[in-house]
């Protein structure tokens, strides 16, 4: 260190100390501040994710209500006017036939409209014989239409979904797809892919509807994107979607094994 | 005057230090298990500082203490940030060879390269990086994946902050000593202010996670 004095050296070190004491106290406070507003970000988050479900079981609950009155309350009340019929006919000497053949029509239209709100509710399918079979009711449903073409692909190595509760998200989340796509895309085709790998379960959805701009819902999602993200939360699956207007819209749906 | 605020400084890490061992035993149970390496630390230093007090007093060269504290403060600081999963992707083989080395290093450097009746200025530099990298990666850590640990961080903060301000202080150590003995005493009260604030951070975390605890019991 020759040109330098003592002093110099002296000074140069405390310097040193000096800057190294402050660059460590501002990337403390500088990473305490970022942890914090990440902390909030995510509080944020989470409190628009529990509003929206809350929305989304009020939307439910609305849905399965209006169907309740205006299908079984309804029939139910016609049921009740034949049965004042019948009180009539028995105190009279007129012919009960027509009135219990239309008594029974309604009631077995009402046992359908129960078995209908039932099976939107809870797919017996799903119970009964898993994802893949509920999944091709579902597809065979909406094709039947004629308005919708679904190609539905499930190799039988996809079929081991045994947990339920996955099973069910997963129906509901290529369900809510679907129903986006038809509502708001006016599809006409519609693809869905699996593929089972050791490690994971990919879901490949495509449909060539009217498409959005990904990057807007991105920032502005709706009930139904809220809707399938919550559930691949719950089920520790992740997404990627892309789209365009125009173009349709293509998504990947991973769920980890393990 | 300076003489007397060094020794006053000195004085409140020997509390802190004793106030963060007695906090954190009656609280061992609350507190995460990472604090236990935390506390074996501590009592580690309050060894050392009593050692270092009473050949102080009897006007002996204390810093041979200074070469043993540099291996337990390593040895246990690597436990600690490993008990964070620091070194998760690293299996438990490499862990211990890295600890090994250093080590190795550390204890050959007191052997066969710098006196121990001087400062270990290598080891201590080597050390004081290898922690401050701890702490930089501990907070990297935290950014990638998000964890409860709020009273980790005032430990983080503080291994930062002191090995930080202190690095020059030991680097040049001996060369205080031997070119400047006069300015040996502005720089050791540095590194006791120093220590000061890195004792009542460990305070506040030892506090801090303690009290947590108790909300969640």
């Amino acid at each position: 260190m020759e040109g330098i004095t003592e002093k110099e050296v002296f000074f140069l070190i405390g310097v040193g100390i000096f800057i190294m004491s402050v660059m460590a106290m501002a990337f403390v406070a500088f990473h305490s501040r970022s942890q914090q507003k990440l902390l909030s970000q995510k509080l944020e988050a989470q409190e628009q994710l529990l509003h929206q479900t809350i929305l989304a079981q009020e939307e439910e609950r609305s849905r399965i209500a209006k169907d309740l009155h205006d299908d079984i309350g309804s029939k139910l009340n016609v049921i009740f006017l034949y049965v004042q019929r019948l009180k009539k006919i028995a105190t009279s000497a007129d012919d009960p036939g027509t009135a219990i053949n239309e008594l029974t029509q309604i009631i077995n239209t009402t046992i359908g409209s129960t078995r209908r709100i039932s099976h939107e509710l809870l797919p017996p399918t799903l119970e009964e014989f898993g994802l893949a079979e509920a999944l091709k009711e579902l597809c065979e449903g909406f094709s039947g239409t004629g308005y919708l073409n679904i190609d539905l692909n499930i190799p039988d190595k996809a079929l081991c979904i045994q947990d339920k509760m996955t099973a069910l998200n997963i129906f509901r989340i290529l369900q809510e797809l679907i129903n986006n796509a038809i509502r708001h895309g006016k599809a006409r085709n519609i693809a869905i892919f699996f593929s089972d790998t050791s490690d994971e379960i990919c879901i490949r959805y495509e449909d060539d509807g009217k498409g959005f701009d990904s990057n807007m819902v991105m920032k502005n999602k709706g009930l139904g994107m809220n809707n399938v993200e919550s559930r691949l939360k719950m089920i520790g699956g992740n997404w990627t979607y892309e789209s365009s207007p125009g173009n349709g819209m293509k998504a990947k749906i991973v769920l980890h094994k393990f | 005057m300076l003489q007397e605020i060094g020794l006053l400084c000195r004085n409140l890490v020997f509390i802190c230090l004793f106030a963060s061992i007695l906090l954190l035993f009656f609280n061992r149970k609350r507190l995460p298990d990472t604090f236990r390496y935390l506390g074996y630390y501590l009592c580690w230093n309050l060894a050392i500082e009593i050692t270092a007090r009473i050949l102080s007093d009897y006007e002996t060269n204390n810093l041979p203490l200074l070469h043993l504290y540099t291996i337990g403060e390593f040895l246990l600081f690597a436990l600690l940030y490993r008990k964070v999963h620091l070194f998760k992707k690293w299996p438990d083989k490499k862990f211990w060879i890295f600890v090994c080395i250093v080590l190795l290093f550390v204890i050959l450097n007191s052997i066969f390269i710098q006196n121990i009746y001087t400062f270990n200025s290598y080891a201590k530099t080597v050390v004081q990086l290898i922690l401050m990298g701890f702490a930089f990666g501990y907070f990297y850590q935290l950014h990638e994946k998000e964890q409860d640990t709020e009273a980790l961080n005032w430990v983080n903060a503080a291994v930062l902050i002191y090995y930080s301000g202190s690095l020059f202080i030991f680097m040049f150590g001996n060369y205080f000593l031997d070119k400047v003995p006069e300015t040996h005493l502005i720089f050791w009260i540095i590194n006791v202010f120093l220590n000061l604030i890195f004792q009542v951070l460990i305070l506040t975390a030892i506090w801090k996670g303690s009290r947590k605890r108790k909300f969640f019991s």
